[in-house]
């Protein structure tokens, strides 16, 4: 399987770039002075942002508030959550 | 708690890990036993190949840039799965990677399991990092002088 494939579904294409722009638009500026380094996790459709150390904690804290959210996860202050060297 | 890991046919340190999600899934009632590469070079918990991981039924919690070995950025799932090692469960966010063909465990998984990880040439080991592993460190340090201490804090 390709990312193509996985791209056929819009929906899901449009949830991310969704949630990236409720980052930039309502969070970033904040964040990024105040939470540089960690992980942000931002529920699509509440526009909710739970901020923790770790994608696995942001998504467990947004969870507590927000079951069943669907997140954009974002480590504040860098272009991507992780990089993968292989 | 100690667990053993190995090197696989490709010499990546590996471990076996069990991977199951929120409800059993008929397919799969005991989840998906896999071996994943230990990498310390992948900050996450796990990345897990996409064709592999979907009979699970993973609930999918969200969606993340990710870039890769390439410095090519790619947007990627996220699905909330439960992992198994040495009989502790615990529930972490899984990367679903299209383009992966291993399963890859990162410093997020160690971190989660408050593993430390000895590598030597031939054996891996993942030990707990509770009282009494922090007891031995101590002692390791005293026994071994203050030079190895000063190593230790010079490691990022």
């Amino acid at each position: 399987m390709n990312d193509t494939v996985i791209w056929d579904f819009p929906d899901l294409r449009e949830l991310g770039e969704r949630g990236a722009e409720i980052y930039r638009k309502k969070y970033q500026a904040d964040f990024e002075a105040r939470y540089r380094g960690q992980v942000a996790a931002i529920d699509v459709h509440s526009e909710r942002a739970f901020v923790a150390p770790t994608m696995t904690e942001a998504g467990r804290n947004g969870r507590a508030e927000c079951p069943g959210a669907f997140f954009y996860f974002v480590r504040v202050g860098f272009a991507a959550v992780y990089r993968c060297r292989r | 708690m100690l667990v053993n890991g190995f090197y696989d046919e490709k010499r990546n340190p590996s471990l076996t890990i069990r991977l199951s999600g929120i409800a059993t899934h008929a397919a799969m009632p005991d989840g998906l036993i896999v071996d994943g590469v230990l990498d310390t070079g992948f900050a996450g918990f796990v990345a897990a190949p996409i064709t592999e991981i979907l009979p699970l039924g993973l609930p999918l919690s969200g969606m993340t840039p990710m870039i890769l070995a390439d410095s090519s950025m790619h947007q990627r799932l996220a699905a909330l799965a439960c992992v198994t090692v040495g009989g502790r469960a615990l529930w972490g966010e899984v990367v679903l990677d299209p383009t992966a063909k291993e399963f890859l465990l990162g410093l997020e998984f160690l971190r989660t399991f408050n593993f430390a990880l000895v590598l030597t040439d031939r054996e891996i080991c993942l030990i707990e990092k509770d009282d009494q592993w922090a007891k031995g460190f101590d002692n390791w340090i005293a026994a071994t002088g203050s030079q190895n201490r000063s190593i230790i804090r010079a490691t990022p």
